[in-house]
């Protein structure tokens, strides 16, 4: 017998070691594989989520975006999701490179197999609502959930960026009106010459409008297209209450929405930019 | 029974024969770190600088390791040496951090044969007369990436395939194949076969 076997099999039996059951390593394969299911189905989840802002969009008037269809991408792209599910994505790799055997997986494809997962589980989970729900849940529970993900309200309420939101007051002879932003701006807008056929069916005081164009200082918005409201963007009751209430980070449970049976937005002051409106 | 029945019965048996009776019977544990013992020490010596009784702790400490977790060992997922050679290198590498020796492959005297090999199939040996010089392939691969020269000292040292060191190394065999491919030209790049043949031997 070697000196080295002598060696080992004397420590064997001084410290009583004994094989490390199998249940144990089956354990933690399985925690392994429930971790890997567990971050794809986040993964999934993520996607879910970033399927309902994507879609809780107006699509049909992306051609008024600077930067056309791509720049509306960018816009509304939730870039908070996109990093989650990068994150999420990473992770499940990782936890699939410590399952027996996952090593013999080269990486590209492994990655392309969880993003493909986390697509079709999140196309699943959207269907089913799961990404709108997700969505009004961290609205409801977390103050600042919408300043990093800007939804309907937020993304129009940007006039530097050309867009505002709002509602129609001092309805003019000429066309301009005043626009009260949810911000409690006011604009006087001032409708161009291509904006005919763009005007929304019902343009009258109190009707909330999208308005697409350029400041053209001292308050003024030079329009490019008055639209109706879209996809969410809710025209609101809520918005009322901001302006008269001031209470911006008042709670925006679905229950307590009236009418359209729809989840209202929060939403939050911007740096004054228009007229600031006398309450 | 006596020492040299038990090894002579040894002989007769698989790996995974061996690791099924091991875990009846502590003792014939005996007859895998016979088999393995020199091989695995060979390789901890290639892949680290630590001296000889380092070096034999290292092997030591995975041998009691390998026991510790043969239960762990699956025969359907790969080869009962590969997986011996996975705890091995493990082993080293954690001994060489921890007494803060600086890795450094080394490639001790082998055999003519498998430095030719090495060289043809790196498409050095061109000339007739096989000009080349096991100093200064020895060299050469010592300037190699510790990564190349670790996958070129199991393929053509340990005699590993593409699988046998995808489970040793935990890459995807496709990994190994275009890793073995890099250092290839690497050595090839490297290998000057005028260079002075008193260049350090290892």
């Amino acid at each position: 017998m070697s000196e080295l076997t002598d060696k080992v099999l004397n420590e064997l039996r001084d410290k009583d070691v004994r094989p490390v059951p199998a249940w144990r390593f089956v354990l933690n394969s399985a925690l392994t594989w429930i971790g890997f299911g567990l971050f794809v189905l986040l993964g999934a989840q993520s996607v879910s989520i970033i399927l309902f802002l994507l879609s809780d969009n107006d699509w049909s008037e992306l051609g008024y975006f600077r930067g056309g269809p791509i720049g509306y991408a960018f816009t509304v792209l939730p870039y908070v999701w996109v990093a989650a599910l990068v994150l999420l994505v990473t992770i499940a790799y990782l936890e699939f490179r410590k399952t027996k055997g996952g090593y013999r997986y080269r990486s590209f494809a492994v990655i392309g197999a969880v993003v493909a997962l986390s697509m079709v589980a999140g196309v699943s989970l959207h269907s089913a609502g799961l990404g709108k729900r997700a969505d009004a849940m961290f609205e409801n529970h977390l103050p600042q959930y919408r300043r990093v993900v800007p939804r309907g309200i937020q993304i129009w309420d940007r006039p530097q960026a050309g867009r505002l939101v709002g509602e129609i007051e001092n309805l003019g002879e000429d066309g301009s009106f005043d626009l009260v932003t949810p911000s409690g701006e006011s604009w006087t807008v001032h409708p161009g010459k291509d904006h005919g056929g763009r005007m929304p069916p019902a343009f009258r005081e109190g009707e909330p409008v999208r308005v697409v164009g350029e400041p053209s200082g001292d308050g003024g918005f030079d329009a490019k297209a008055v639209l109706p409201w879209g996809p969410g963007i809710e025209p609101s009751q809520r918005m009322h209450q901001l302006r008269h209430n001031g209470n911006l980070e008042e709670s925006t449970d679905p229950a307590r929405n009236t009418g359209e049976g729809q989840s209202r937005p929060s939403v939050h002051p911007a740096q004054p930019l228009g007229r600031q409106i006398s309450q | 029974m006596t020492a040299t029945d038990n090894h002579n019965d040894c002989l007769e048996l698989s790996d995974e024969q061996l690791v099924a009776q091991t875990l009846e019977n502590r003792e014939r544990f005996s007859c895998l770190i016979r088999r393995y013992e020199a091989r695995l020490f060979r390789y901890i010596q290639r892949i680290s600088s630590l001296r000889k009784e380092d070096a034999e702790d290292v092997l030591q400490d995975a041998f009691i390791s390998a026991y510790r977790n043969l239960r762990d060992f699956d025969p359907d997922r790969g080869k009962f040496s590969t997986w011996m050679y996975r705890i091995v290198r493990n082993a080293a590498i954690s001994a060489v951090r921890k007494l803060k020796v600086k890795q450094k492959y080394l490639v001790p005297d082998i055999g003519e044969d498998l430095m030719e090999r090495i060289a043809s199939d790196a498409d050095i040996a061109r000339d007739a007369d096989r000009g080349f010089d096991s100093a200064i392939v020895r060299t050469t691969l010592d300037g190699l990436k510790d990564d190349q020269r670790e996958i070129l000292l199991l393929h053509y040292l340990e005699g590993m395939g593409y699988i046998e060191i995808s489970d040793i190394l935990h890459i995807a065999p496709g990994t190994v194949g275009s890793r073995l491919s890099r250092a290839k030209q690497a050595f090839q790049k490297l290998y000057r076969p005028d260079a002075r043949h008193d260049a350090t031997r290892l």
